[in-house]
């Protein structure tokens, strides 16, 4: 378990070089580096659309609130990536605290869904999606900020799964909005449940599970 | 009139009757129906009603042939009754207003009393309006001498607190309440795009044994145990699917009554009003969540944790909200459907009954046997001993949890398949667009008027009932 061996190894180095600090930092800095970009690599490679579904299927939201802005039960997962490092994640979700339960997910699964909850708020570059309101019953404004100047030609898809079939609204295009960084369009939504938004824009797809009311 | 303190219990595990309450002849005790607020979860505060001041009612228990006398003191405020489901009974005990007896007015009270089977998991409720959606429904449990005993038996009632203002809504077909089955479910499968969920009911907290986790009480049990989970649907509109997380459960009985053969699944599906008996046995220490799957993003409240000793603070196994790959209970793999032909077994059949199942429009407020809406439907007509045959051709976009009062029916074939172990039931879901089911019962009740009805209250409410009549 890289995670594991990390919080070790953390622990060893601080046993060793006790009070000295600029060694500790020297030390730390020169260890943590490599350790952290492995686990980020580990971790690199998780597919955030699966990471979506998985947490979507799993139910987070239960605890975690609409949209995992945080609940009454679990906190806010957007912005995760800020307060914990990708293997720290892992094991919160692989070895979490009860109530929190174990849902027995793959490695795979698991760097599916931390590649998913890091970019909640387009920590890892990936645009931001906003609902507004952010429950919607029937229709809502999707809005999508990019870090950067929108790339030209994004669009998004809302849609809701029935077992093998799904419906849903089509590729939108996107339209400028007086935030230079965001592009928006509303969306109406048949029915309520659990439905998808997906983004694409250069070339790339990105998954946001959301939960209509109706 | 004193209750016994075993026949009526609060804690949900089923505790052995003491010799005490075994031997007593009559269980005697006092149900009192009165508005009640319910807060199972921070934040949700709900104005229902209650049986004696809990939601879900009292656990009642008692002794295949003991007789229950139980005093209904009516303080909800408006009319009500009591229907105990799934038993066979004197008529005017059976609870269905204006038909079995008058409705009880506020502050009047009705004396139901008698001797409570068959055996097996049952249960009480309301059939007045609304107020099963409102809190008025608890379990009942008739112990089974020839059961095999259990090392801990729990009794479970998936039940949720509703969105008050959808039930009207439904009512009139025009509710956007969302869809919250799993994926993989038949409910959701039976859906189309362009589907409207106009008589859906909406719900903002579910819970089990009155409380949301992490709040529900734990069920501690010991490696090499034998536990049997009796598990109720009391949701007035929405199939359940209920999961162990790394168990596989084995179901042994179904409404309370025994099956032809046991079948082991991965998910329970449990219909509204539905009960189901399942088996697991503690092999290694753990923490495990039961828990009620759904697409509604607050499902996750519907859970209880089971654990070993020493494991009350680990983290439960969950199991993911989907049915796709699970192998989940269904009519057909309990009665065999895949082995044998597509007619039922032949036999003497003296009266035959065939409704097809209709209505529910987007903004109508009729859901039909035959086209028409209670009182006008086609009753059923029997002698005493008669062998009776009832048949339902679905041609709604929703399930359709048909009960029977005052008896236990065989169900025999659906969707043109017969079932090699035909299975003993009081209320069996029937599919949508064109699915099709057929019962048999030997009219052998005490004489009366029994209702035959969906059980989807929001449907029932709207006309979907007849009745059997003997003669």
């Amino acid at each position: 378990m890289p995670a594991r061996r990390l919080t070790r190894y953390k622990m060893k180095v601080r046993f060793y070089v006790g009070g000295i600090a600029w060694i500790v930092t020297l030390l730390t800095t020169a260890a943590l580096v490599p350790m952290s970009a492995h686990a980020a690599s580990m971790y690199a490679h998780g597919d955030a659309t699966s990471g979506a579904k998985l947490v979507q299927s799993s139910g987070c939201a239960g605890c975690h609130g609409s949209a995992l802005h945080g609940g009454s039960v679990a906190p806010s997962l957007v912005g995760i990536e800020k307060r914990m490092s990708a293997a720290q994640i892992a094991k919160a979700i692989e070895d979490p605290k009860p109530p929190m339960p174990r849902f027995g997910f793959s490695e795979k699964q698991v760097a599916d869904v931390v590649a998913y909850v890091s970019g909640l708020d387009g920590g890892s570059g990936k645009p931001i999606v906003r609902l507004n309101p952010a429950n919607p019953a029937q229709e809502a404004t999707v809005n999508v900020t990019f870090r950067d100047t929108p790339p030209q030609g994004a669009q998004i898809e809302a849609t809701m799964q029935m077992g093998s079939m799904s419906h849903g609204t089509g590729w939108l295009p996107l339209h400028k909005t007086s935030d230079p960084h965001t592009l928006a369009t509303k969306v109406h939504f048949s029915m309520g449940g659990p439905w998808m938004i997906h983004v694409k824009y250069a070339g790339k797809i990105m998954a946001v599970p959301i939960s209509v009311s109706g | 009139m004193r209750a016994s303190a075993s026949a009526l219990m609060s804690a949900r595990v089923l505790a052995p009757f003491s010799a005490d309450a075994a031997e007593q002849e009559t269980i005697d005790f006092t149900l009192t129906a009165a508005p009640f607020t319910f807060r199972p979860f921070p934040g949700i505060v709900y104005n229902g009603l209650a049986y004696n001041g809990d939601i879900p009612g009292p656990l009642i228990r008692v002794r295949h042939g003991q007789r229950l006398r139980a005093r209904f003191l009516n303080r909800t405020g408006s009319l009500s009754t009591v229907h105990w489901h799934g038993m066979i009974l004197p008529n005017s005990m059976d609870g269905v207003p204006y038909v079995t007896q008058e409705p009880v007015p506020n502050g009047g009270e009705y004396l139901y009393e008698f001797v409570p089977g068959p055996p097996g998991s049952r249960w009480y409720h309301s059939h007045v309006g609304e107020q099963l959606f409102q809190g008025l429904f608890g379990m009942i449990v008739i112990d089974d001498p020839r059961d095999e005993p259990a090392d801990l038996d729990v009794a479970l009632v998936f039940h949720d607190v509703p969105k008050t203002s959808t039930i009207a809504a439904a009512m009139y077909g025009i509710s956007t309440a969302p869809m919250v089955d799993p994926p993989g479910s038949p409910e959701l499968l039976a859906m189309s795009p362009d589907d409207k969920m106009g008589d859906e009911a909406a719900y903002v907290a579910h819970c089990v044994n009155g409380a949301c986790y992490p709040r529900t009480r734990p069920i501690a049990v010991r490696v090499g145990q034998k536990i049997r989970l009796r598990i109720l649907n009391a949701n007035p509109t929405q199939t359940r699917y209920i999961r162990l997380g790394g168990h596989t459960l084995r179901v042994t009985h179904s409404d309370g009554n025994s099956l032809p053969k046991p079948v082991d699944v991965e998910a329970l599906r449990v219909g509204v009003a539905e009960r189901y008996d399942a088996w697991f046995e503690v092999t290694k220490p753990g923490a495990w969540l039961l828990q009620g799957l759904s697409a509604d993003p607050m499902a996750f409240e519907q859970a209880v944790v089971i654990h070993t000793p020493g494991m009350e603070h680990a983290s439960p196994l969950g199991s993911p909200s989907t049915l796709e790959g699970v192998r989940f209970f269904t009519y057909e793999l309990a009665g065999a459907a895949d082995t044998v032909g597509t007619e039922p077994a032949a036999m003497r059949i003296d009266v035959r009954a065939a409704y097809v199942l209709g209505g529910g429009a987007w903004g109508s407020s009729h859901w039909t046997m035959n086209g028409k809406t209670w009182p006008h439907t086609q009753k059923i007509i029997v002698r005493r001993g008669d062998h009776v045959e009832v048949h339902f051709k679905n041609k709604t976009d929703m399930h359709h949890p048909m009960h029977l009062h005052g008896h236990v029916f065989e169900l025999v074939a659906m969707n043109g398949r017969a079932l090699r172990y035909p299975l003993p039931k009081d209320v069996t879901l029937v599919d949508p667009n064109g699915g099709t089911m057929t019962w048999r019962f030997a009219a052998t009740s005490p004489s009366g008027r029994w209702v035959l009805h969906c059980h989807n209250d929001v449907h029932m409410m709207d006309g979907m009932m007849t009745e059997v009549r003997y003669r």
